[in-house]
């Protein structure tokens, strides 16, 4: 019994010299945290001309006396373009909270000057300061089309002959440089398709896997603060081998039939006036007709057809698209690897 | 399960069960469960119109679980349950489903060695392998027991332990001299398999191992040594991190006998530590840990009991490190994070808010318990659990407990008494400490047995505070209090038909911090968070037991919560509730 005494005894002062802790307390402080918020050092940027074309990064720095939930604005006073970044920290590390010239909200950044605010959640500091892009950002990817040397001469455009048809290249209201391409217009008949643009590809050098391999593009919406009701893009991939057009009868591409590995995603209902830039995952797409072995494999894709449809007025189907036209422009298409672009 | 796809498998093993009973009565025999569900939950008077809502819905089911149990030879059984579920509206096969719900072999090599293999209901000791009650239930006796009794069942709660998958073995010697006895244990189980974050991505392999060595020393003295693992293999996932959480535990215990009074002294205490591995396979670099923390835990324990069991007593005192970290024991039953939908009226108002969850949830959701082991701390709700949300291994606790227990020597009534005070031992967020205080008392009437009356009555009352404090710095004071109370009448009417009623009322004012850990379990930052809560449940309802394995439920219940927040209207509901539950 002794023995056992001892033991307990020597096991208790062993197990209590070894809970003795030196930490004064376990997280941040709540007295920091709930405490007076203050700025120790306000906002600065590492770069306040950068030209993204030679790949500039401005770095942004400020310092407080506590973690909070910011929000750093970066607003470009021409295009309105917006770059939105947020963190919860104490302090914005230049090396750590970057802007490449890359935006959040299309259009985006050209040569203008910007304005950056820092807000902090229920403060009312708003730390600001300016800067000037002097060159805008090349993004990475593989292009599909831009428009701005016109339609690419391999493309191919079909449209239905109602009323109002657009299916061309405008000026009047681009995304990015000058030229867009308008799909839109105003059905008189039972049809849902109006027209269509195909265009051949080659992206056998691609090595991202579905999952991480987009399809970004611009869409455009709205006449007149109005919009057609149930209006959409469809847009067809193609991983077929055969050739892109040659049947040159049959007012499309050759690679959309319905006995070949195609994929389709609808951006549906494209339901906002302005431009909204859309990114897909290659994965997103679902299998559109049997054929291939439905595996999507970014390097086969072969070609990519973007369709403006529209649930007609004819028949009651939607008879409050009589007097509306329908319009889905596009701009900026371009495929990107392991992000979307506008994550870039 | 696709009912198409299990019928195929289901059948065959039906019949291979009849054929072995063919063979020998003894080789094959089917126990299990069925149960019969009808619920019907209906809006009440509501805060603020609620127009979105149904005014009422209603579920049900038919489910049963056939356990059948195969001795292919001496000292071998295997075990399989199977389940049936036909949701009320399935109609030829819709909504009807076939599981595979449990399986396990078991059996003793040469006599002397117990192995199982498959579902394991584990649990060690508090510190080490334990699933702790869930919130709320200390005084509720059987007032809830049809919904209670669900919520185990659904989620394998078996006293206190932890349903795991794997392989375990245990045998034990007898000696003559000072060690009489010595029983060793082992277990190997995978509570989580390697799951899928993206097409690349793959967590790895969570793995519990653990083992026990308990040796009975001379006539009155005790001892264990418990060992337990929680660990991801690495190379069975592609993330780059690994967990690694052992803990060790020695307890030792001794029985006096003083006159009319035997006495028993514990001394137990441990060793926990937990880190991640962070392996860099593809660079050849060296390994590194990271986030590491550990701590000891110990406790003093006495149990007095008198010889007549009318009066005894449990006191002692506990300290458990703030890094104490123990997968095993402090993973909760109650998983309050938020992710888990509430079952009925999930949102409410014309506003469509989201409904705070409520303590009926805590019955009548089963989706709201948690059946998988947690390396981090979850999170708790400091209203219905505050002084020991992890149970007694809730670490930065130190401090006293008291029980009493004292019953009527022809069993009239009883009454037992809890209580305890803690404090951190280190502060959160501040050096100030919180105070803890806990006081639970019970008394259970046999009316019948007093009054002398042939058909049973019932009654228990209960009641539970909880006081969390900690003053010091201003901006970071807690004050907030706790009081749930319990009242439960159950009158038999007719031979074996009994009223019941109850009532379970909860009322907590004050303010806590809400911690808000990362991944790795540290503390990221608090969130303040005022209470001025009032929740009751009111029921009323018929109980037939057939048997003690058989009985038949029928209740009405009004339920809801007064919030005296603006932004988070009252609510009231009322639920019709039928159960019919047969234990085959």
């Amino acid at each position: 019994m002794n023995t056992l005494r001892i033991s307990l005894i020597a096991l208790g002062i062993a197990l209590g010299l070894y809970a003795c802790s030196t930490e004064e307390f376990e997280g941040p402080s709540i007295v920091v945290l709930l405490g007076e918020f203050d700025i120790l050092d306000s906002l600065r940027v590492t770069d306040s001309n950068p030209d993204f074309s030679v790949n500039d990064v401005v770095g942004f720095h400020a310092e407080f006396n506590k973690e909070v939930d910011w929000t750093l604005v970066i607003e470009g006073q021409t295009t309105g373009s917006r770059k939105v970044i947020t963190g919860f920290s104490s302090r914005l590390d230049s090396n750590a909270v970057v802007w490449t010239g890359g935006t959040s909200q299309v259009p985006f950044f050209t040569t203008e000057d910007c304005t950056v605010e820092l807000t902090v959640l229920e403060e009312p500091d708003t730390m600001r300061t300016e800067l000037t892009v002097a060159g805008t950002r090349v993004f990475d990817g593989i292009p599909v089309a831009d428009f701005e040397e016109g339609i690419p001469e391999e493309a191919l455009v079909f449209h239905q002959f109602s009323q109002n048809m657009t299916f061309e290249v405008a000026q009047d209201d681009p995304l990015m440089g000058t030229n867009y391409f308008k799909m839109g217009g105003r059905m008189g008949w039972n049809e849902w398709m109006l027209g269509q643009i195909d265009f051949p590809l080659d992206l056998s050098a691609v090595t991202a896997d579905a999952e991480n391999f987009y399809l970004n593009l611009g869409v455009l919406s709205g006449m007149d603060g109005a919009l057609a009701s149930d209006q959409y893009v469809n847009i067809l991939i193609s991983e077929s081998t055969a050739p892109f057009n040659d049947n040159t009868s049959n007012n499309g591409a050759d690679v959309f039939t319905t006995d070949m590995e195609v994929y389709k995603y609808q951006i549906r209902p494209v339901d906002w006036i302005g431009w909204r830039y859309v990114a897909i995952p290659y994965s997103g797409f679902e299998v559109k007709s049997q054929g291939g072995d439905n595996v999507r494999t970014p390097a086969d894709i072969s070609a990519i057809r973007l369709q403006c449809q529209s649930c007609p007025s004819a028949n009651a189907n939607c008879p409050e698209n009589a007097d509306v036209d329908v319009r889905t422009d596009i701009d900026f298409v371009m495929f990107t690897e392991n992000a979307p672009l506008l994550d870039q | 399960m696709k009912p198409v796809r299990a019928l195929p498998l289901l059948l065959p093993l039906l019949f291979i069960g009849s054929a072995l009973l063919a063979q020998s009565e003894e080789s094959v025999w089917f126990d299990g469960q069925s149960r019969s569900f009808f619920s019907r939950d209906a809006l009440g008077a509501m805060d603020r119109p609620d127009t979105t809502s149904p005014r009422n819905l209603s579920e049900g089911y038919n489910l049963l679980d056939i356990n059948t149990h195969i001795e292919p030879a001496d000292n071998l059984e295997v075990f399989a349950q199977l389940r049936v579920r036909n949701r009320f509206g399935g109609f030829f096969g819709a909504g009807t489903t076939i599981d595979v719900r449990q399986l396990r072999a078991s059996g003793v090599i040469k006599d002397k060695v117990r192995f199982s293999i498959g579902d394991l209901y584990l649990k060690q000791s508090r510190f080490t392998l334990f699933n702790p009650d869930e919130d709320l239930v200390r005084n509720e006796g059987e007032a809830f027991r049809a919904y209670r009794d669900i919520v185990h069942y659904e989620n394998f709660y078996q006293d206190n332990r932890w349903r795991l998958q794997g392989i375990q073995t245990d045998f034990s010697m007898r000696f003559d001299r000072s060690i009489r006895t010595l029983e060793f244990d082992a277990f190997l189980t995978r509570p989580r398999g390697s799951e899928s974050l993206t097409s690349t991505l793959f967590t790895p392999d969570l793995l519990m191992a653990g083992g026990s060595v308990v040796s009975q020393m001379g006539r009155k003295t005790h001892v264990e040594l418990n060992w337990v693992n929680l660990f991801e293999v690495p190379s069975s996932g592609t993330t780059h991190q690994s967990l690694r959480n052992p803990v060790v535990r020695v307890g030792i215990e001794r029985q006096d006998e003083t006159g009319n009074w035997t006495v028993r002294h514990a001394v137990e205490g441990g060793y926990a530590q937990r880190h991640w591995l962070f392996s860099q396979l593809e660079d050849g670099g060296a390994d590194s840990s990271g986030y590491r923390t550990e701590g000891v835990y110990f406790e003093l324990r006495s149990e007095p009991m008198r010889l007549d069991s009318l009066w005894s007593f449990q006191y002692g005192v506990r300290h458990v490190d703030p890094g104490f970290r123990s997968g095993g024991a402090q993973t909760r039953r109650l998983d309050l994070g938020g992710t888990v939908p509430l079952m009925v009226y999930p949102t409410y108002s014309d506003e469509g808010l989201d409904r705070p969850v409520a303590m009926f949830d805590l019955m009548a959701s089963d989706g709201v318990y948690n059946q998988m082991l947690s390396a981090t701390l979850m999170d708790f709700h400091p209203v219905y659990s505050n002084v020991l949300p992890y149970g007694d291994a809730t670490p930065n606790r130190q401090g006293a407990f008291l029980q009493v227990n004292r019953r009527h020597g022809g069993g009239e009534w009883e009454v037992q008494l809890d209580g305890g005070a803690y404090r951190e031992i280190i502060g959160q967020g501040t050096s100030d400490l919180r105070q803890f205080n806990l006081l639970a008392g019970r008394l259970a009437w046999r009316a019948d047995r007093t009054l002398g009356w042939n058909r049973t009555v019932d009654l228990i009352a209960g009641a539970d505070v909880e006081q969390t404090s900690r003053t010091g710095e201003p901006l970071a004071a807690v004050d907030l209090s706790r009081r749930v109370l319990d009242v439960f009448a159950n009158v038999e009417v007719a031979d074996r038909l009994f009223l019941q009623g109850a009532i379970k009322r909860l009322d907590a004012q004050g303010n806590e911090f809400i911690t808000d850990r990362n991944g790795f379990g540290s503390i990221r930052t608090f969130r303040a968070r005022e209470y001025d809560v009032s929740d009751h449940i009111l029921s009323a309802g018929l109980w037939y037991a057939f048997s003690d394995a058989v009985y038949a439920n029928v209740q009405y219940s009004g339920w809801g919560s007064s919030l005296a927040d603006p932004l988070q209207p009252d609510f009231n509901y009322r639920r019709l509730l039928f159960v019919f539950s047969v234990r085959l």
